[in-house]
């Protein structure tokens, strides 16, 4: 594995205090929504200058209130959707106490032309981040397994749905100024499944990206043991059409293989659940054995999971951990 | 015994006239009609409330809010809030726990061993200041003695005191305690044992001397909140035993409180929890709008045939109304939902109506007028039963 650490941030990012008790008292109706925008904004820009600051390579999409939770944006822009996704179920997401909305494939799933879906941080407005900010999206698996769908839509039909409707998120994506997007698939590993499923995924995966060359597509693993998962993977060669794959590694086996240097490795080697900013050496150790077990390509130094189950400023100095050792050049 | 009496589950938003002041923000016009116009509505005073909000006013112009009428304040909102629920028709009441910040927030505050770390998103615009634990958690005072002696005072109704359970508050919380005495092997416990060690600690050391208060003073019935119960799959057992710490020797009435889970998670734990009267369960907020009492209308309730089969000693706190949207359900729509429900749990005297949950997250609007559902539908229920 190359001796240089490439360091990244994905997924749902956390809002400040300010902003989630303004965004609160916009919704009561104690407050104006532009006092929501302007704290929205100046989350992003604090966000921006932590990861500007830590050297960050891959600097999330996300900040500065972007989402709520993966569907709801795309539930409310897409057509296809049962109406009103802010009324629908509230459904716990895994082993957390964060909530989704649930929304309910009904139809062929479409974005109404004139409709674009921003992706990008509130707070990146220049070029500062031109060229480098990193989408996140769930992987299509998850969002047609978690999603409900109405009576008459069976699950192969839903995937089917919800293909159609990437293919257009990836095309609003690259019109978006986006290069890369990561998949993030915390469903497989949880389920822990089998090797026709694995197969499954991994072909529905990279035929979404083989569909656009033009962005460059990762896939990130969370929820469990991720080890199988990336055997499969690694056993479809140089035929993948991702060139980058990542899982929390401080629960996977990982699997010994060689990646080959067209491929990168995300480790989410830094806690993204607990509020205790752990000491360097634990996770340079848990690199060691990355690295011991995956030869060739590139390394991602990253979170475990979103960085949305921890406060605002206890993410930024775990952003700001990550960063600095990715320069340093932990290993 | 009664059949289906009708019951609150927790908390009601807290009135702007309320919040604002607290803050410390200026009492505006608005305020001052707001409260009029639901004393007015509730048979309260109005001019009290008017009084109470021109002093408030007053000082705030001039500096800071008098800590006496900050009390008077939030006991004037626990006023309206019990009686907008008696106005409602419920059975069994509390004050909408307006004395209390967020269930999980108020818990570990009012506890020692926690410190506060910053907020998450629970959902949509909702989030909770959460904590971490640094310390074996403890209690120095009694909790809600003097809040359920007001409640008490205010009405003639049955009251259901809430309580955080153990298990919940441990699960909310980030864990910079025993995690890293586990770690240097202070405690000689694995990342499982010491997690189970937090859980435990809470319970014996926190909510079992709140409770044990709580029924010295007077309290009947204490509902334990533990939201969080099913959260992870291989810990509901862990959940069983907390509960079963926190009411262990204690003389009194004791329910528990989940929503927001899967239920098929709990079997067959609990089997083994004890002296729990009743479980308080959501269920419209996964239901059907459509009328009907079959199972294809109201799929979310047909769990309830395993709660009968595992524990039927235990009554159903039966959540027939949504705390998560403004589209106040039909009486009608209650009445199938109580309707099927007793059709599976075969004992109407087992079954209480309800919200889902807490319905802090609604305006006092939508909240009152779902509370009136909740009553009316069981009405038109007790007459189909007839």
């Amino acid at each position: 594995m190359s001796e240089q650490i490439e360091s990244a941030v994905w997924g749902i990012t956390p809002w400040s205090d300010e902003l989630l008790i303004i965004s609160g008292d916009v919704e009561r109706g104690r407050l104006e929504p532009s006092t929501q925008k302007e704290q929205a904004r100046q989350d992003a820009f604090k966000a921006e200058e932590v990861q500007r600051q830590a050297g960050i390579d891959l600097v999330s999409a996300d900040w500065g209130g972007q989402s709520i939770d993966y569907f709801r944006s795309i539930a409310r822009a897409a057509d296809g959707f049962a109406p009103g996704v802010d009324q629908a179920p509230v459904t716990r997401w895994f082993e957390t106490n964060t909530f989704y909305r649930q929304p309910t494939i009904e139809d062929r799933l479409y974005m109404p032309t004139q409709t674009t879906l921003d992706t990008r941080a509130v707070g990146t407005v220049g070029d500062l981040y031109a060229g480098n900010v990193l989408l996140t999206l769930l992987s299509p698996h998850a969002f047609n397994r978690l999603a409900a769908r109405g009576n008459h839509i069976s699950e192969s039909q839903g995937a089917a749905y919800v293909g159609q409707l990437y293919d257009e998120l990836f095309d609003q994506a690259t019109k978006n100024g986006h290069d890369e997007v990561l998949l993030h698939e915390p469903l497989a590993a949880y389920e822990k499944q089998d090797e026709p499923a694995r197969q499954r995924l991994w072909c529905q995966l990279e035929s979404l990206a083989k569909n656009h060359p033009e962005l460059t597509t990762h896939v990130y693993l969370s929820n469990g043991d991720a080890g199988d998962l990336l055997q499969t993977y690694t056993e479809r060669g140089t035929a993948t059409t991702i060139p980058g794959v990542g899982c929390d590694v401080t629960r996977s086996s990982l699997p010994k293989v060689s990646y080959g240097d067209y491929l990168c490795f995300w480790a989410g080697a830094v806690d993204g659940a607990n509020s205790l900013i752990e000491a360097d050496n634990a996770i340079a150790s848990r690199l060691r054995r990355v690295e011991e077990s995956i030869a060739g390509g590139k390394l991602v130094l990253t979170h475990t999971i979103d960085l949305e189950h921890l406060p605002f400023d206890t993410a930024l100095q775990k952003v700001a951990q990550i960063g600095r050792l990715a320069d340093r050049g932990i290993l | 015994m009664s059949e289906l009496l009708t019951q609150e589950v927790g908390s009601l938003a807290k009135p702007s006239w309320r919040v604002q002041p607290l803050k410390g923000l200026l009492v505006t016009e608005a305020h001052i009609d707001e409260a009029r116009f639901w004393a007015d509505r509730l048979d309260l005073s109005a001019d009290e409330y008017e009084d109470a909000l021109r002093s408030a006013q007053l000082q705030l112009e001039h500096g800071d809010l008098h800590p006496a009428t900050g009390l008077i304040l939030k006991d004037l909102a626990a006023h309206q809030a019990i009686r907008l629920q008696e106005s409602a028709g419920l059975d069994i009441l509390y004050d909408g726990e307006q004395d209390r910040p967020e269930m999980y927030q108020d818990a570990v505050e009012k506890s020692t061993g926690f410190e506060p770390r910053g907020r998450l998103r629970a959902f949509d615009n909702r989030s909770f200041l959460k904590s971490a634990v640094v310390a074996r958690p403890g209690i120095t005072d009694p909790w809600y003695d003097d809040e359920y002696w007001r409640v008490r005072s205010a009405t003639d109704k049955a009251v259901k005191v809430p309580i955080t359970g153990a298990y919940t508050i441990a699960d909310w919380s980030f864990d910079e305690y025993y995690q890293k005495q586990a770690e240097r092997g202070g405690l000689g416990l694995s990342p499982k044992e010491a997690k189970r060690q937090f859980v435990l600690d809470t319970a014996d050391r926190v909510i079992r001397p709140a409770i044990a208060s709580l029924l010295q003073a007077g309290a009947e019935w204490v509902q334990i909140d533990e939201p969080a119960a099913t959260t992870k799959p291989d810990e509901v057992p862990l959940f069983v035993e907390a509960y079963n710490r926190s009411v262990a020797g204690l003389i009194g009435g004791f329910s528990v409180h989940i929503c927001f889970s899967d239920y098929s998670l709990l079997f067959p734990h609990v089997d083994q929890l004890e002296n729990c009267s009743q479980f308080s369960l959501e269920f419209a907020n996964r239901d059907g709008r459509e009328l009907g009492t079959d199972k294809a209308h109201r799929p979310a309730y047909e769990i309830l045939g395993q709660f009968r089969d595992h524990r039927p000693d235990v009554a159903i706190g039966l959540g027939v109304t949504s705390v998560h949207d403004n589209d106040v359900e039909f009486p009608e729509l209650v009445r199938d939902r109580v309707l099927r429900a007793v059709e599976i749990v075969d004992d109407p005297t087992k079954v209480f109506p309800s919200p889902d949950c807490g319905l802090r997250t609604r305006s006092w609007e939508i909240a009152y007028k779902k509370l009136q559902a909740t009553v009316e539908g069981t009405q038109l229920a007790k007459q189909a039963l007839e």
